[in-house]
């Protein structure tokens, strides 16, 4: 039988209009937030430049405590198996 | 969820014919497949609980070339054949990551700026892959989001409204009540030379005896935390928290549905030109920038979206454009435009 450690976290993950829904199992804990962001981004087409080659940054808002995480912040100490996170961007519109 | 047993490629040829190179593509699918998951609710062919039913993409081979060289691609919707519904798209869906592939063999010196070129599409089995990641142990995997569709009576809607701009039946029918554009016009006029924006929230809604699918604006919420100039909008993390918050306080079961922007025209450059030149100016017209369109793809990647622009104009009350990004033409905009005279009295929904 599998402990924790060995088994990974789930969690769920979604985008700003809550669409894009993904699951993602098998996380370490001693992976950091940026570690999960990372691939996910890519795995959900969320951009990660805009026109101008500049990066499109995100924050993983995790619904149950209702705070952005940190990036640096290590999964096995701020997340628990069954927490949903959202990926909110930093995006800007205009331009003439 | 959406599966393909293909891999694409894309060959680069000069206008006379002679090989420049070939890539890997990379495409991003997902507007093709939300364009036929809604063309297939609007037919009829998926119902509203089926709308984020498996989807699979299958090639359609070149008349002439034949395989692996394509003439586009088709997207299937729900993998039982007596429920799906399948949409099919040319190989112009690729124009944009064409011209992105030309741009490097402009840098190359293969190609000069401006040069015409050619490209063809491929496809070729995919091998068997792993379900993870490369390079790690995370396995992501996709999860069908709950789509509320509410199925209402599309004459209830089309019955007091007034059709406003281009009435075409291949657009998807939007309801918005005029209040609902009155206000973004006022918040147009507070923010003066800045730019301002909001989100519009409704329901996406199904008549099965059209049938026909169609949307019911709501409400609109400005957006809050966001940092704004002549020329920018920016929107922070705290910016979609307090939307959703909001959505959620009304417990009315509303969805993110668009969002619309102004553009402070009369006092961008446009101020220094005589007022019969800005009548005509395209900057008045309503446009997406590079900009609005990352927003909305990024954000708004329903197929259903709609992004609005209030052109804030010298010579006239703010202007109301809508936008909506489709996947079909290059991801070409379908600009409908029309006016709002100040009024009073009777508040109609406006139908376009």
């Amino acid at each position: 039988m599998g402990t924790t450690q060995t088994m990974g976290l789930t969690l769920e993950a979604t985008d700003v209009s809550q669409q894009k829904v993904r699951r993602i199992s098998n996380i370490q804990p001693d992976v950091t937030v940026q570690e999960v962001i990372e691939p996910l981004l890519a795995q959900m087409n969320l951009p990660q430049n805009d026109p101008e080659g500049r990066p499109v940054s995100y924050q993983a808002r995790l619904e149950r405590e209702g705070r952005h995480l940190q990036s640096w912040e290590k999964v096995g100490d701020a997340l628990q198996t069954g927490d949903r996170l959202v990926l909110q961007p930093n995006i800007e519109a205009g331009g003439c | 969820m959406l599966e393909s047993s293909h891999r694409y490629t894309m060959e680069l040829y000069t206008e006379a014919g002679s090989p420049l190179g070939q890539i890997t593509l990379e495409a991003d699918f997902g507007p093709a497949c939300e364009w036929a998951r809604l063309s297939g609710l609007r037919k009829g062919e998926l119902a509203p609980d089926e709308y984020d039913r498996c989807a699979a993409i299958f090639p359609l081979w070149h008349a002439k070339l034949s395989e692996p060289y394509l003439r586009g691609f088709r997207i299937q919707v729900g993998t039982n054949g007596s429920s799906a519904s399948s949409c099919e798209f040319a190989t112009t869906y690729f124009a944009e990551l064409a011209t992105q592939a030309a741009a490097q063999f402009v840098k190359e010196g293969k190609l000069k700026s401006g040069d015409r070129f050619l490209y063809l599409l491929a496809a070729f089995p995919r091998q068997q892959e792993n379900s993870r990641l490369a390079g790690g142990k995370l396995m992501i995997e996709d999860i069908a989001a709950a789509v509320p569709v509410r199925e209402s009576a599309l004459a209830d809607f089309l019955r007091p409204a007034m059709p406003q701009g281009e009435i075409d039946s291949n657009f998807l029918p939007v309801f918005i009540p005029r209040r609902i554009l009155d206000e973004a016009v006022e918040c147009t006029r507070r923010a003066g030379q800045a730019e301002t924006g909001g989100f519009l929230i409704g329901h996406v809604c199904f008549d099965p005896g059209e049938p026909e699918a169609f949307l019911d604006i709501t409400a609109q919420i400005p957006a809050i935390h966001t940092a704004e100039d002549l020329t920018r909008l920016s929107f922070t993390p705290d910016t979609w928290t307090a939307v959703r918050a909001a959505i959620e306080l009304r417990y009315m079961g509303e969805m993110l549905l668009g969002w619309w922007h102004s553009h402070p025209v009369k006092h961008w450059k446009c101020k220094d030109c005589p007022v019969e030149k800005q009548r005509t100016c395209s900057l008045a017209q309503g446009f997406l920038s590079e900009h609005d369109r990352l927003v909305h793809q990024t954000v708004f990647g329903r197929a259903w979206s709609l992004a609005m622009v209030l052109s804030d104009v010298a010579f006239a009350a703010p202007v109301v454009f809508t936008v909506r990004l489709e996947p079909r033409d290059d991801r070409a905009t379908r600009l409908l435009h029309f006016e709002f005279p100040a009024r009073r009295g009777r508040q109609p929904r406006h139908h376009f």
